[in-house]
């Protein structure tokens, strides 16, 4: 019984986490990665390079199997600025509402009160989701 | 002429020659300060300060506001522009102000924003770095090139964040791996801290750690160098040669328990009409009590050497944060931010006659 009750507890906790590695990614995000593309880097919240957050994004420089996912806030000239910023080679695609949905259940399911943050996301070779970090 | 004539006459060389550095020292009296009274608006920290027509826009960094505050017939707290936030028109930590053609630049933690004169919000682009130094002239942002692996050392934005071009050349030596717990953006941050000041002409890049000065025109193109870090004396001599012992060594950020000691020569600087005022820290580097005064010297934009030096006398613990000059009837006004502990206020000097 005990057994039982601490399972549906584990269940109940990691229920958000679980529903993310079922539920998979977006169809305009799916259709975007290849099997190579191990990461997947969320940025919607602030970056600073002085901060963890930029030296996070730093050392991904040079690396073309990330994919860059950016809100419709950020014009083309912040794109292309940090993109000079952070030697950033990898595709850079603006998110949509269903990628929003998605950043709600991160945050859900690491616990952060406000969704808008940076996320790195690792991918299996199914394109599913392996693990979710905020940075 | 025997021995101790002659050591005594090259005592007096040297002094004469000291003497003619600074061939007019002025003393700097307080006329104003604000707050004035009990009920005045109570600052959260001030750190950067432009004065436009009869005005003084203050930096108010923790409330994500500028102060607006009429400056002449002493000083008076106007209105402030400002709405806290990372979105379109709101301001998030404000470090720096620059105001060019009736527009307000500022830098915060993560973007460009231009205001009008009145607060009127007009635009804004992104930025990923939290440098602060920049100075906004002829519609053009120029900031210190953020990016490590770059070694120009000013960038050129257009008010829309378009990257424009890249210039100057950055002069200190870094070993980025001697540095453990601190990447080489904060690295630089700290090696290339400074002020970047423009008069529509020109404009001018001083460094704070080591002192160089470096003059540039619009197109990125060279015209003069200088070193300010010996214009402070002992003082600004001590720092370099402290910031240069981190430079070549390194620093571990956990061995330090997480301060990073790092001496500016100056605390700020001001470009206005002909000279170029800088402000010392009024504290030997590495002593924890500051000094009584706080040197404010004149360099001639043109020659880059200096003119003029002032005096303001303070007590042990204040500190002067940042500062603005202007001109009123022909009168120098010295426009200080001067910290206490954890209060700050605003406080007019004027030459002594």
């Amino acid at each position: 019984m005990l057994l039982l009750l601490i399972g549906c507890i584990i269940l109940f906790k990691q229920y958000p986490c679980l529903v993310i590695k079922i539920s998979g990614l977006p169809n305009e995000i799916e259709n975007k990665i290849n099997y190579y593309n191990e990461n997947i880097l969320f940025i919607y919240g602030p970056i600073c390079a002085e901060c963890s957050s930029g030296e996070t994004l730093y050392s991904f420089r040079k690396k073309d199997n990330i994919l860059f996912i950016v809100p419709y806030s950020l014009n083309l000239n912040d794109i292309n600025n940090m993109k000079e910023l952070f030697l950033l080679k990898g595709e850079i695609m603006y998110g949509d509402n269903d990628t929003e949905s998605l950043l709600k259940k991160f945050a859900k399911c690491l616990r952060i009160d406000e969704w808008k943050r940076n996320y790195v996301v690792k991918t299996k070779r199914n394109k599913k989701i392996f693990d979710v970090k905020q940075f | 002429m025997n021995k101790k004539m002659k050591i005594i006459l090259v005592i007096m060389l040297i002094y004469l020659v000291k003497l003619e550095a600074f061939a007019q020292v002025g003393l700097l009296i307080k006329k104003d300060a604000y707050p004035k009274k009990s009920g005045d608006h109570d600052f959260k920290p001030l750190i950067d300060f432009q004065i436009e027509d009869s005005y003084l826009y203050a930096v108010e960094n923790l409330s994500h506001k500028i102060l607006i505050f009429s400056i002449f017939n002493g000083l008076n707290y106007v209105k402030f522009i400002g709405i806290p936030g990372r979105g379109n028109g709101e301001i998030n930590l404000p470090t720096a102000i620059s105001i060019c053609d009736g527009k307000i630049a500022i830098k915060d933690d993560n973007a460009f924003s231009f205001f009008s004169l009145e607060g009127k919000f007009i635009n804004e682009f992104k930025t990923y770095s939290s440098k602060r130094q920049f100075t906004f002239t002829q519609g053009k942002i120029f900031w210190f090139n953020s990016n490590p692996e770059d070694g120009h050392l000013i960038e050129v934005y257009s008010q829309e964040g378009k990257r424009l071009f890249v210039f100057g050349e950055k002069f200190i030596s870094l070993n980025f791996s001697n540095f453990k717990g601190l990447g080489a953006f904060s690295v630089e941050k700290f090696a290339y801290d400074g002020k970047l000041l423009s008069d529509n002409e020109h404009v001018y890049y001083i460094n704070k750690s080591l002192g160089n000065l470096i003059k540039f025109k619009l197109d990125g193109s060279k015209v003069l160098e200088a070193n300010i870090g010996k214009i402070f004396e002992n003082l600004g001599e001590k720092a370099t040669e402290m910031n240069k012992l981190w430079m070549e060594k390194g620093i571990d950020i956990e061995k330090e328990k997480g301060i990073f000691r790092y001496y500016p020569i100056f605390v700020d600087a001001y470009l206005f009409e002909n000279e170029i005022y800088l402000a010392d820290t009024g504290r030997i580097p590495g002593e924890t009590t500051g000094n009584e005064v706080v040197n404010f010297v004149a360099l001639d934009k043109n020659t880059l050497k200096p003119n003029r030096k002032y005096e303001l006398r303070k007590e042990k613990n204040d500190n002067v944060i940042c500062f603005a000059v202007a001109k009123e009837k022909k009168a120098l006004a010295f426009i200080v931010c001067m910290r206490t502990d954890d209060r700050s206020s605003v406080i007019e000097y004027r030459e002594k006659n």
